[in-house]
């Protein structure tokens, strides 16, 4: 194992070689990956794996190989997570809601509904609420308890450009707080305008992955927009070798990103 | 709205949890209780549903005799049943039966005499000065084979104490064994089966009765009437005893008594050849009975008898209560036994009335006091309407047997009242109230009659006697056929066609099979309200509803796997739908009813809601209230000839070929029948 | 569950899982109108069942006896409507990804669920069957009053009885159906593999028994194989401790202890088959893409 794949000190998780393949498909091929304090975007195409990274990370997809290790045991909630699809369960209100989770990890539900901007909805329920309310809802849930990480999927997709905007920066105001935040999006003006590190997914491998400033330098390119379209759009498209940084000393064509302390 | 995370909801399922747990408690409390434990107390016996012995025999009804009862809470049943007679109930207990219909007892006491002060009467009776005290049986200890007796025959002596027993076995007799001892014993009660098997012998011995009445009435003829006498009357009080009076045709205008044993003979009745030219022709005032005789022996032969009063019975004493010191039923034997009739009999035993015709207003043959009377080719026409006039026979504390005779009109054709081992067979009866109506007269035999358009009914047997059998009978166009009430009744291959009711099953411990029911608004109703009889393999045809039941525990009619034929409970077999007599039939339930006349219902009887119900329902039959189950009803007719015969409009009686069922119907007679019978 | 690294967790913090997630699977069926539909429903059929079969009129064991065959077609029938979609519900919405990053374990989450579709069973079977209990109670009277009556051994108390055993056998199909559930993947599959678990279980094992019968069994093996499955086991017991009371005391049907570990083997084998489904699915999932990749 490459020493690398140890995370320093501030890794609250981190994913080591994992791979995912659904009925035989490769999904996630061999991934390593931790992080720190901070918002972590994962970008990628559709169907690059990012989701099951995120799962994997999250602790409740099952890698087909590979390892996974969450920094923070013993608190009551080490990992929030948001799927892609808000699952909540119809019929209760959205305050109920919170208040099931809640109750399971001492939080205080109204809190946390005050906290996303969603009191004045508090009594209505989870299958009336518009699709941002919803996610709203569920960045609440994620963050419920205080977790040491929160993934959320793609908080922002689906969303008009103000709900968006509040989806990430409502994820992204617990990163000060020593909360590692990962957010997978497609949006890369909100990634560019929060994210502190960059992961770039394509095909199930990484294509690039590290702080945004230095990715911008290795790349040499001016926004995360253009950092995107090279990181998986250049040469042959197998994206093996092409992936690498110049500066990073990689031989086994994956990335490892090690947190970044200087924020 | 309920929100499941405040504190209120908090306390709402904490008080769930206590309800829970309550519901757990009551469970187990459920399963720690026995229900069979809490026994019962005895309730008053006048409140139980009687079987076993009947205790309305002469003896028990006027005081003088005790039976020890018994009173039962089977686990099963509603009603407290009372047995008569703590061997009626051990032989209950012995039946298989009795547990399938009404479960187990889980109380039982015997009646104790203890300080009853019981003796035993002159004529051998168990008796007991008071009232006995209610004991359960399994504490009471018995005493067994002392000269105490039932009317029945031996009977057990229950006492609390044993001293008090061994007191008893000390003074008559006997052992003191215990309820488990008792149990295992077995006892000779008789059944309906037993009363079965003697119907033939009872009617071979009416066959002897005949033959002896027509070799006594065999006699010289001493006095010829209008040539050694001018009357009747004159010539019987010439003539002497032991000799004929003949009586030449011609028509008499007199009352005559008989008072020596002579035989009356005269010319005949003007029936048999065709005029009436050649009758003897026996014509009274008006006023009295016409013939009255008050000896032994007598021969009243070829006569025709007219002119009697329209006194049906002396009004005065049938409605005057016993007084201290007489029978409990003298009202009704002075009552019924003094009006008018064609020929009277008092104290005339061995009277033989041999083809004669009485044409009367109040009775044809009054018979009493022990007049014992063989009966032939009488004809009796009675009154228009019922209400006028009285019976064609009534037979009072006397034995009768009657055959080859009619009965036209009048109140009942045959009453027997306390007239045990009567037979009355192979005659007619037609337009009377009852055709043949019994009180208080058991071990008869009624067979092979014929009965039409009958207002009330064909055969009636009312307040509970025992053992009468009643075969073979044609019963049509009447308000009912057989109404039988009593123990151990055997009823069994009649024909009982397109009447209101065709049977019921009034008597106890009874058996009731290879009956036909064709045609009748109702073919048979359950009446006792604790089931004890057998109704098996009997046939129900073209009847508006086949049967009904009145209150009462499930009755099921069948004898294990053999049931009745319920035409249209074969459909769902024809059909395929269940192997023959696969399928239970209750004739009470409107499904099974409505199969009878519409074979579509079979549609819903078939149902699974139907079948899963039917399914188990003989389970606890004791238990369930009301109706009829046949489990096993047969797939054809038992008798479908007869159906046929009785179905068809010009059709002539037909009686049911109840000797041909038994393996001894032909066999000599003992002379213990004999005895008995006598 | 079993999703990030936790710390020990206290016993408390297990109840306070098994009652939040209980709370919510309550709140949930007390939401779903179609539930006391089938509650109404199930009244009208054991009353018409009552009504039609006469039994009630004069007892409570005779309106056992009418209740008997239908119950052990409309229980186990209620009992999968109510557990077919148990563990279904949060894992085809995905809520079951999210309630594996709370601290609350399998055994909490299946016993939460499990308990609170078993109080709604109680509710929606034991409610109108204690109605009708009720019924009789109130109605059931001799045909005639001429004569002395007594209850026999009739008693609410047997009725109390057939209504733990009527819980029983719906425990243990509600079980039985939320565990299949687990596996199932979406509603459809649901419904096909409660279906099965009803068809198998009211008709299946009274039809294995028959076979094993007719492939050379011993009789004598009969009450111990009855009591293997549900239903046979409710039968027996029923037949033992309710209407068996009204027989001689000698009566034998079933081996009770048999007959009630059969019950509660279904239920807990429901519950740790969903149990064990929810905490290894996922892992036997990827084992079986290991296996695949690596041929």
């Amino acid at each position: 194992m490459s020493d690398h794949a140890v995370a320093d000190g501030d890794a609250l998780a981190s994913v080591s070689d994992v791979s995912r393949s659904y009925g035989g498909v490769t999904v996630l091929d061999g991934v390593s990956l931790s992080v720190s304090p901070g918002v972590t975007a994962v970008v990628g195409p559709n169907g690059s794996g990012k989701s099951t990274l995120l799962g994997i990370l999250a602790g409740v997809t099952e890698p087909t190989t590979g390892e996974v290790s969450h920094g923070g045991a013993g608190a009551r909630k080490p990992i929030g997570y948001l799927p892609q699809r808000v699952p909540f369960r119809d019929g209760f209100t959205a305050r109920e809601t919170l208040a099931f989770y809640g109750r399971l990890v001492d939080a205080d539900p109204d809190a946390a509904l005050e906290r996303v901007g969603l009191s004045d909805a508090a009594d209505k329920r989870v299958e009336s609420l518009s699709g941002g309310m919803r996610r709203l809802l569920g960045i609440a849930q994620a963050l419920l308890g205080d977790p040491s990480v929160a993934v959320l999927d793609e908080p922002a997709s689906g969303l008009d450009p103000t709900m968006r905007e509040r989806a990430f920066r409502t994820a992204a105001e617990r990163a000060p707080e020593g909360t590692a935040v990962v957010i997978s999006s497609h949006d890369l003006e909100l990634v560019e305008a929060h994210a502190d590190r960059l992961v770039v997914v394509d095909r199930g491998r990484i294509a690039a992955a590290g702080p945004l400033d230095r990715l911008r330098a290795d790349y040499d390119v001016e926004s995360v927009d253009d950092l995107y379209r090279v990181a998986i759009g250049r040469g042959d498209g197998t994206g093996e070798e092409s992936a690498a940084p110049a500066g990073d000393d990689e031989t086994d064509g994956s990335v490892h990103v090690t947190g970044v302390s200087d924020r | 709205m309920f929100d499941p995370y405040r504190d209120r909801s908090g306390r709402a399922l904490a008080a769930l949890l206590l309800f829970a747990l309550a519901l757990a408690v009551a469970t187990g409390a459920a399963f720690a209780a026995d229900p069979s434990d809490a026994a019962p107390s005895p309730v008053a016996y006048d409140d139980v549903v009687e079987l076993g012995l009947s205790s309305e025999t002469d003896a028990l009804m006027a005081g003088d005799a005790t039976l020890p009862r018994v009173q039962v809470f089977y686990s099963q049943l509603q009603y407290v049943v009372g047995y008569n007679g703590v061997e009626s109930f051990a032989s209950a207990l012995a039946a298989d039966r009795t547990e399938r219909q009404f479960g187990y007892p889980i109380a039982a006491y015997v009646e104790t005499f203890d300080s009853s002060r019981p003796g035993v009467t002159d004529e051998g009776l168990f008796a007991a000065e008071l009232a006995g005290e209610w004991t359960p049986a399994s504490e009471a200890v018995y005493v067994v084979g002392s000269a105490a007796r039932s009317p029945a025959g031996e009977t057990v002596v229950p006492f609390r104490d044993r001293d008090a027993a061994a007191a008893f076995v000390d003074d008559h007799g006997g052992a003191v064994i215990g309820w488990e001892t008792l149990r295992g014993r077995s006892f000779d009660t008789d059944t309906a089966a037993v009363v079965r098997e003697t119907a033939p012998r009872r009617w071979s011995e009416a066959d002897r009765r005949i033959a002896s009445a027509e070799r006594r009435s065999d006699r010289p003829v001493s006095v010829v009437v209008g040539e050694d006498a001018p009357t009747i009357q004159a010539a019987v009080d010439d003539a002497p005893p032991d000799t004929t009076v003949v009586v030449p045709p011609g028509t008499y205008e007199e009352t005559v008594a008989i008072t020596k044993s002579v035989t009356v003979s005269g010319g005949g009745t003007g029936v048999d050849n065709g005029s009436q030219s050649g009758a003897t022709r026996l014509r009274g005032d008006g006023n009295g009975s016409v013939l009255t005789v008050r000896a032994p022996n007598v021969s009243v032969t070829g006569l025709r008898i007219s002119g009697t009063g329209t006194q049906t019975r002396d009004p005065e004493a049938a409605s005057r209560p016993p007084e201290a010191g007489e029978a409990w039923d003298t009202n009704i034997r002075l009552g019924y036994g003094h009006g008018d009739a064609g020929v009277k009999a008092i104290g005339a035993s061995g009277l033989f009335v041999d083809d004669v015709t009485i044409d009367t207003e109040a009775s044809g043959l009054l018979l009493r006091e022990g007049s014992d009377a063989v009966v032939r080719g009488l004809r009796v026409d009675g009154t228009e309407e019922w209400q006028d006039g009285f019976m064609g026979i009534v037979g009072m504390q006397s034995r009768v047997t009657v055959t080859d005779s009619a009965f036209v009109g009048g109140r009942d054709g045959v009453y027997l009242h306390r007239a045990d081992g009567s037979v009355v067979r192979d005659s007619s009866f037609a337009g009377n109230r009852y055709g043949t109506h019994l009180m208080y007269t058991g071990e008869t035999l009624i067979a092979d009659n014929a009965f039409r358009n009958e207002t009330f009914g064909g055969i009636t047997v009312m307040t509970r006697p025992a053992g009468n059998a009643i075969v073979g009978n044609d019963v049509r166009d009447s308000g009912a056929g057989i109404q039988a009430s009593g123990t151990r009744t055997y009823v069994g291959y009649n024909t009982l066609a397109d009447n209101d009711l065709g049977f019921s099953t009034s008597a106890r411990g009874s058996l009731y099979e290879h009956n036909v029911a064709a045609n009748n608004g109702l073919g048979a109703r359950a009446t006792t309200v604790v089931p004890s009889s057998r109704v098996v393999a009997n046939d129900f045809v073209g009847n508006d509803v086949h049967a009904d039941a009145g209150p009462g525990a499930l009755r099921v009619w069948a004898d294990d796997d053999r049931g009745n034929y319920w035409e249209g409970a074969d459909v769902s077999a024809e059909l395929g739908l269940a192997a023959p007599g696969e399928r239970a039939y209750r004739p009470t339930a409107p499904v099974d009813a409505a199969l009878a006349r519409e074979p579509a219902a079979i549609l819903a009887s078939e149902s699974p809601a139907a079948t899963l119900l039917d399914r188990l329902r003989g389970t606890v039959p004791g238990a369930r209230t009301g109706g009829i189950l046949d489990p096993a009803p047969s797939p054809e007719p038992h008798a479908p000839e007869r159906a046929a015969a009785a179905t068809d409009p010009d059709g002539g009686p037909v009686y049911g070929d109840w000797r041909g069922r038994s393996d001894n119907g032909t066999a000599e007679p003992d002379d213990a029948t004999a005895e008995v019978a006598a | 569950m079993t999703g990030p690294k936790r710390g020990r967790v206290g016993l408390a913090a297990r109840l306070r899982g098994v009652d939040t997630v209980f709370r919510r699977e309550l709140a949930t069926v007390a939401r779903t109108p179609g539930y006391a539909a089938l509650a109404v429903g199930l009244g009208v059929a054991l009353f018409g069942v009552v009504a039609v079969g006469g039994g009630g009129a004069t007892g409570f064991v005779p309106a056992i006896v009418d209740l008997l065959l239908p119950v052990e077609a409309l229980v186990p029938a209620a009992a999968v409507v109510l557990g077919y979609r148990a563990f279904l519900a949060d894992a085809a919405t995905g809520e079951l990804a999210v309630i594996r990053t709370y601290p609350v374990g399998v055994a909490s989450y299946v016993a939460g669920v499990l308990l609170a579709r078993l109080v709604a069973l109680a509710v929606v079977v034991g409610g109108p069957a204690a109605l009708v209990g009720v019924y009789v109670g109130l109605t059931a009277a001799p045909d005639t009053g001429i004569f002395a009556t007594h209850a026999g051994v009739d008693s609410p108390l047997l009725y109390v009885r057939f209504l733990a055993f009527v819980f029983g056998l719906g425990a243990a199909y509600l079980s039985v159906a939320a565990g299949v559930s687990a596996i199932a993947s979406s509603r459809r599959s649901a419904i096909a593999l409660g279906a099965l678990v009803l068809v198998g279980g009211v008709l299946g094992g009274d039809l294995a028994l028959l076979e094993s019968l007719s492939a050379g069994t011993s009789a004598a093996a009969t009450p111990d194989l009855l009591a293997l499955t549900p239903n046979g086991a409710f039968r027996g017991l029923v037949f033992e401790h309710v209407i068996g009371v009204a027989f001689a005391p000698e009566t034998d049907f079933v081996p009770t202890g048999r007959a009630l570990a059969s019950l509660a083997g279904w239920t807990l084998g429901g519950a740790v088959g969903g149990g064990a489904s929810i905490a290894l699915g996922r892992r036997v999932d990827a084992a079986i893409e290991r296996v695949r990749s690596d041929e």
